[in-house]
């Protein structure tokens, strides 16, 4: 599992787990998807890291075990 | 200069591809004489496997996880994207094209070699049919557990198997109705679960790794699947039986007696003798995804998750891996902006050669740096915040790598049979690293390294792997949590000494975040997590209550 805090708003959080990228805007009381993990079901299954850019807010980095390095860009 | 594997700028909410041509390896196959390999992207060689070229990307920047070629049509090829689409190509894969699919995303897709228009592909528990090569799709079947592979069996006409979760189907009529295959074994005992499915065409014979109801194993039919027995129940993994010998069995990752290896059986899986390799041994970490023969090469190639591929030119009694220039293969392990300069990001993969990367634009063109380990790839990656030319690489199995010149030179730093997984640097000249079996520190740039966190002091086993994560804020402050491998003992350290001293925090946690905005907040995951799914601890003092 993959945890990290939003550098730009507190009390945001992000996960990679098993099943995709969770985000928690509480502090991590409550978790919603990221976004659509669009991989196939054999590859979302594993996420080993998350990295949030340091410059960019809400771009977030994602390693997956199967071999794949993703970015996605949020709204918000 | 490598270009970036997909668009460079992330879509809004949507999920691209990010960094080089590299990482992963899936299913490779001949078409003609044409080697094809999926490792980060598409690559291609024309002789034999000796060198390879990038040929590109699926659209939508996704990498073609498996391929297809349909019959007649030269340079004609189907492929499925790792976003579960279908798309096919005229041109040898150098550009792709979406193909219409069934109404869902797809996780496997297959061909049937005597009607080379049909095509299946498997939706969770959903088997689709197209004989029209993805124009129109129908339902075919609607498996009673997840479909895990569809096989196309030996003879003619091929019978059409689907391994699921439970159990096994067989289709004599391209997949329009099914049979449940027995899931007893000769002798006693249950088929529980089948893993993969492979059939040697000269003899019918199909072999599978299997669940059992008393162990695992595999186990092979001889009547196209309604009954098996067991064959070996030491070995794991693909098998690969040899085109040219049916008695032969070629497999990788086998656990016997605790050796790992590539092993060759010469009498149908029932005794199996370990082959070398080089470098020595490296299956033994690795496993093999995929396994093909050359006719014209007269050579056996099996696809590896971490080392790319490995070749047999002497039937498989002795293989040499990762020396196939151009293929890069591996698994992504570290990514790392450079402290001060975001627009400098490092990418880091366990593979066997071209393990590091490095982009100074944001991610839109990738350059190789230096190989550190030259058998095993890159675990951490630490970029010491003070000397923009000092850089730290863990190697998987043997401790840490430095350079001092930006990544183009290497010197082993620290050797040990240990992983490293992430850096800390908590004063000039300091470097704390977390491995697997605790934290060591160096105070001269990694010239010499002392243990500062061991594990437990009864002296019970030390850690199966210590993460760091600094305080930004300050920076002698280092936080460490530790597993001990299957997260029934997880616990948080904290030093305030830029590492010299330790001392245990209250909550058994792991995976630990700290808030970059409020450095006093940390989160973690409770113990017995994990995969489990534990609740996310929060404290607001820097871990103290």
């Amino acid at each position: 599992m993959a945890l990290v805090v939003d550098p730009v708003t507190s009390e945001t959080l992000y996960a990679g787990t098993t099943e995709g990228v969770f985000r928690s805007k509480d502090g991590g009381t409550t978790w919603k998807p990221l976004a659509p993990w669009e991989l196939s079901r054999r590859d979302r299954k594993s996420i080993t890291l998350l990295v949030a850019h340091p410059a960019i807010p809400h771009r977030l980095y994602a390693l997956a075990e199967d071999g794949g390095a993703f970015e996605i860009q949020l709204d918000d | 200069m490598l270009g970036a594997t997909a668009p460079v700028a992330a879509g809004p909410n949507h999920w691209t591809l990010f960094g080089p041509p590299a990482g992963g390896l899936y299913p490779s196959m001949l078409v003609g004489r044409t080697l094809f390999a999926t490792a980060g992207g598409l690559f291609r060689s024309t002789d034999d496997g000796g060198s390879w070229t990038y040929v590109g990307h699926s659209p939508e920047g996704m990498v073609v996880s498996a391929l297809a070629e349909p019959g007649e049509q030269p340079g004609a090829l189907i492929g499925l994207t790792r976003t579960g689409r279908l798309v096919h190509s005229m041109d040898s894969g150098a550009s792709w094209t979406a193909l219409g699919g069934p109404p869902a995303f797809v996780d496997r897709l297959a061909l049937v070699p005597t009607a080379p228009t049909t095509l299946l592909a498997s939706a969770i528990d959903i088997l689709w049919g197209s004989t029209d090569l993805g124009a129109h799709w129908t339902q075919l079947v609607r498996a009673p557990s997840t479909i895990r592979a569809i096989t196309i069996g030996p003879g003619k006409p091929a019978a059409v198997f689907l391994s699921l979760d439970r159990g096994l189907l067989r289709s004599d009529n391209g997949g329009h109705t099914w049979t449940v295959l027995a899931a007893r074994l000769k002798g006693g005992g249950r088929l529980v679960d089948v893993d993969y499915l492979v059939g040697s065409d000269q003899t019918g014979t199909l072999y599978a790794e299997a669940v059992l109801d008393f162990g695992a194993g595999l186990v092979k039919s001889e009547d196209g699947g309604w009954s098996w027995a067991v064959v070996s129940e030491r070995v794991f993994g693909p098998v690969l039986a040899d085109p040219l010998n049916p008695s032969v069995l070629y497999t990788g990752g086998i656990y016997s007696d605790g050796q790992n290896g590539f092993w060759i059986s010469r009498n149908g899986g029932n005794s199996w003798t370990k082959r070398p390799t080089t470098p020595p041994d490296f299956f033994g970490s690795d496993e093999i995804r995929t396994a093909f023969f050359s006719p014209h090469a007269h050579a056996l190639y099996v696809g590896t998750r971490s080392h790319g591929i490995a070749e047999s030119r002497d039937g498989g009694k002795s293989w040499t891996a990762g020396a196939q220039a151009g293929l890069f293969s591996g698994v992504w392990t570290a990514l790392q902006f450079r402290p001060g300069a975001p627009q400098e990001v490092f990418l880091a993969l366990d593979g066997l050669h071209d393990s590091l990367y490095s982009s100074t634009d944001s991610g839109l063109t990738w350059a190789p740096l230096g190989q550190p380990d030259p058998y095993w790839g890159i675990s951490a990656l630490g970029l010491d915040p003070a000397d923009p030319k000092l850089i730290y690489a863990g190697s998987p199995v043997r401790g840490v790598w430095r350079s001092v010149d930006g990544g183009v030179t290497w010197e082993h730093s620290l050797d040990l049979l240990s992983r490293p997984l992430s850096f800390a640097f908590p004063e000039p000249g300091a470097v704390l690293v977390g491995m697997d079996y605790g934290v060591y520190r160096s105070a001269d740039r990694g010239k010499t390294w002392t243990m500062v966190l061991a594990g437990n002091p009864d002296g019970s086993p030390f850690f199966f792997e210590s993460h760091l994560v600094p305080d930004p804020a300050q920076p002698r402050t280092v936080y460490a949590w530790t597993d001990d491998g299957d997260s029934s003992l997880l616990q948080i350290w904290k030093s305030e000494d830029a590492g010299l001293t330790w001392r245990e925090l209250p909550e058994h946690a792991g995976t630990l975040a700290i808030d970059p905005r409020q450095p006093a907040t940390l989160y973690a995951v409770e113990a017995g997590s994990g995969q489990r799914g534990g609740a996310v601890v929060r404290t607001t003092d820097s871990g103290e209550t």
